[in-house]
């Protein structure tokens, strides 16, 4: 006999009380399933859509039985390498979204520590002042700067993504703020006695503990910086665009002069897996970030 | 090594808060020196101006003979000991040891000698690669002291080491402390508002109370001869009994007791017609039958307390407590811990040896020994008369 078995058998016979599940609960729990299930739905069917609608013959369209028959794989080969090199304009949104979010995460991360424990005059106000810029909204703001990009003399370059990029994100720096100021102010005070100025103690206290807001940081606005149109439409030469553009506008059957919808869909959703992968990756650093910064209404 | 030197320092906060009040203090050097005091003092503050973590609005801070007033802490040779540790969450425990002496720029051979050497001082070579995470507090209360033996400095500031420890932990790490000071023989500040740390690991104890520094001596002496009222009431605990007494026809009374003034001898006269009188629980004695000690008071017991040894008997007199600025600002700290409110009436506390009788509820009669009765101004709160330390034992602080 198993050591547990005989565990099992030495325990003192108790009837166990199997917790009754009142019906008044039971169907409140059904209905609240039910309701985060049509909820998810709402999300999951257009990706559903597309997925399907992606594998259908390239110039049906989007007619025909939901889960088309047979399903035409051989789209998202197309969609890769058919009209136009995937992987160059792929890299292209690598690399804006790099310059956009790296920069980024790091001047906000430095900002909030800042904001949370540099002692200056008028911090708070400024505080304030910076959190209200959240606040303009992105159509009063669009066209002057794209004036602004344009007598800079940058359009059709990258250097406004950079620009962006090191001036860091108003949201953001609102979220490191809160995290830092949870930390202990003895670790301050242990770091200056050691010999540390602001920067050292942000670098090698501050930063290598923020892995939670970090990894929030670089999923929202890494997927916003990946998913970018109209900047990018506007400002950037066809050879310098990113995908998600290109992909909108680049599946246009060259002689019937039609969009190839299936093979759009199919490089839509090729373009969409980074982000997705890249959430997946850092989902559990994610979730701790939301807990530990806050966010969390 | 070196002393230190606190020229009327003062530390005013922007919003209007003088934490630390022209403080006026010479420690020499090797000295084990606690700042000890009510929450709110300003021993923790005036460690923080030691430290350079806060800028002294006045006054000067002397290391050895080098004016630091203004240095940055990282330039000022000390290292600290906080009260939650401080530890780097994201470092081992041989990282965080040897974090400081890398900024520093030691060598790698130097820092690693450092290590071993503090890590061999406190028993940490088995938790080296360890995150504080994983220690528990007493082995990350190591860790803080190994960070700052490292480093070598000239002092050492502790900002309430041990109040994170539990209470058996605290007794042998108190011991622990007071024999790795034997050993370095480095000046250290130590602030606590815990005065059994203070009593047992100073070799001075600066008593402070509002930002000022009311007396600062040998733990004996502060107990035996408190220069004010709050240096009497802080030290010892149970705390001394207070009460506002009159003189009248060559006799001291309050609460309708009445103890003929002749006992003090020639000091009887130098007192005042209204004073505070001060007994420690530990000076009252049991009156025997047939015995007639010309001091006495009696008592109806309502709190006993057996603590094996000894008993502590709680009992109320006909007179309302002392309420000076001083008890109020000791007791602040403890009154939100208390359970009932304040009582109308005085209730003193004796500590007698330990017999079979059950005392509760009965009526004692307690000796007291004029000799260790103290006197204080009502107005000054200064001590009327001087008391010599006794040749004994500070009883055990309950």
């Amino acid at each position: 006999m198993t050591q547990g078995a005989v565990g099992v058998d030495a325990v003192p016979t108790r009837r166990r009380r199997r917790k009754r599940v009142r019906p008044a609960r039971l169907a409140t729990q059904a209905i609240l399933y039910a309701f985060v299930l049509a909820f998810a739905a709402i999300f999951v069917a257009p990706i559903a859509w597309g997925f399907f609608n992606s594998l259908r013959e390239l110039h049906q369209g989007v007619s025909g039985p939901v889960i088309p028959r047979p399903a035409h794989w051989d789209n998202y080969r197309y969609a890769w390498s058919g009209l136009f090199s995937f992987s160059h304009y792929l890299w292209n949104t690598v690399v804006l979204t790099f310059i956009a979010t790296v920069p980024a995460v790091l001047t906000s991360a430095f900002a909030g520590y800042a904001f949370a424990r540099m002692r200056a005059r008028g911090r708070n106000t400024l505080f304030i002042l910076m959190l209200g810029t959240t606040f303009i909204p992105f159509s009063i703001v669009f066209i002057p700067l794209f004036w602004v990009v344009v007598n800079l003399g940058m359009y059709s370059t990258r250097w406004p993504w950079l620009i962006w990029g090191v001036s860091g994100s108003a949201f953001l720096i609102f979220l490191f703020r809160q995290f830092y100021a949870s930390f202990p102010v003895e670790l301050d005070d242990a770091a200056a006695i050691d010999g540390c100025g602001h920067l050292r103690t942000f670098l090698h206290i501050y930063l290598p503990n923020s892995a939670g807001p970090l990894a929030v940081a670089f999923v929202l606005l890494g997927t916003g910086w990946w998913g970018e149109y109209i900047y990018a439409a506007l400002l950037l030469p066809d050879r310098l665009l990113p995908l998600g553009v290109k992909v909108a506008t680049g599946y246009n059957d060259p002689t019937a002069q039609i969009v190839l919808i299936p093979a759009t869909l199919a490089g839509a959703l090729l373009f969409t897996l980074p982000a997705v992968l890249a959430f997946l990756v850092l989902q559990k650093q994610l979730t701790r970030g939301i807990v530990t910064t806050g966010l969390k209404g | 090594m070196a002393g230190i030197e606190l020229q009327t320092v003062a530390k005013t906060f922007p919003n209007g808060v003088r934490a630390v009040d022209g403080v006026e203090l010479t420690i020499e050097d090797g000295e084990f020196m606690v700042l000890v005091g009510p929450s709110g003092c300003g021993k923790t503050t005036l460690l923080r101006c030691i430290a350079g973590l806060e800028e002294v609005t006045d006054g000067a801070i002397l290391i050895g003979d080098r004016d630091v007033t203004d240095v940055n802490p990282k330039d000022r040779d000390i290292a600290m000991v906080f009260q939650n540790y401080a530890l780097y969450p994201h470092m081992t425990v041989r990282r965080n040891i040897a974090f400081g002496l890398k900024v520093r720029g030691t060598p790698r051979a130097e820092i690693a000698a450092r290590i071993a050497e503090a890590a061999r001082l406190l028993g940490l070579e088995e938790l080296m690669d360890r995150r504080p995470l994983a220690l528990s507090g007493g082995q990350r209360q190591r860790v803080a002291m190994g960070r700052a033996i490292a480093r070598r400095p000239r002092v050492y500031l502790m900002d309430e080491p041990l109040s994170n420890l539990d209470a058996k932990l605290r007794v042998r790490v108190r011991a622990d402390l007071a024999r790795l000071h034997a050993q370095l023989g480095v000046t250290t500040v130590y602030v606590t508002h815990d005065q059994v740390e203070a009593m047992t690991l100073g070799q001075r104890a600066a008593v402070m109370n509002e930002g000022k520094i009311q007396q600062v001596d040998t733990p004996q002496s502060l107990y035996w001869s408190p220069v004010n009222l709050f240096v009497a009431a802080f030290i010892g605990s149970p705390s001394m009994n207070l009460v506002e007494a009159h003189i009248a026809d060559g006799c001291l009374r309050f609460a309708g007791f009445s103890l003929p003034l002749a006992e003090l001898g020639p000091d009887g006269a130098k007192l005042p017609p209204k004073v505070i009188l001060g007994i420690r629980p530990e000076h009252f004695s049991e009156v025997e039958a047939g015995q007639s000690p010309a001091w006495s008071i009696e008592g109806e017991v309502t709190v006993e307390e057996n603590l094996g040894a000894e008993v502590l008997v709680f009992f109320p007199i006909n007179a309302a407590p002392v309420e000076t600025d001083e008890i109020v600002s000791i007791r602040a700290g403890e009154e939100e811990e208390a359970l009932l409110a304040q009582e109308a009436r005085a209730l003193f506390t004796a500590r007698l040896p330990s017999g079979t009788r059950q005392l509760l509820g009965t009526k004692i009669r307690l000796a007291v020994d004029p000799e260790r009765c103290h006197f204080f101004a009502p107005v000054t709160r200064e001590s009327l008369l001087t008391r010599t330390a006794a040749d004994e034992p500070i009883p055990a602080l309950a």
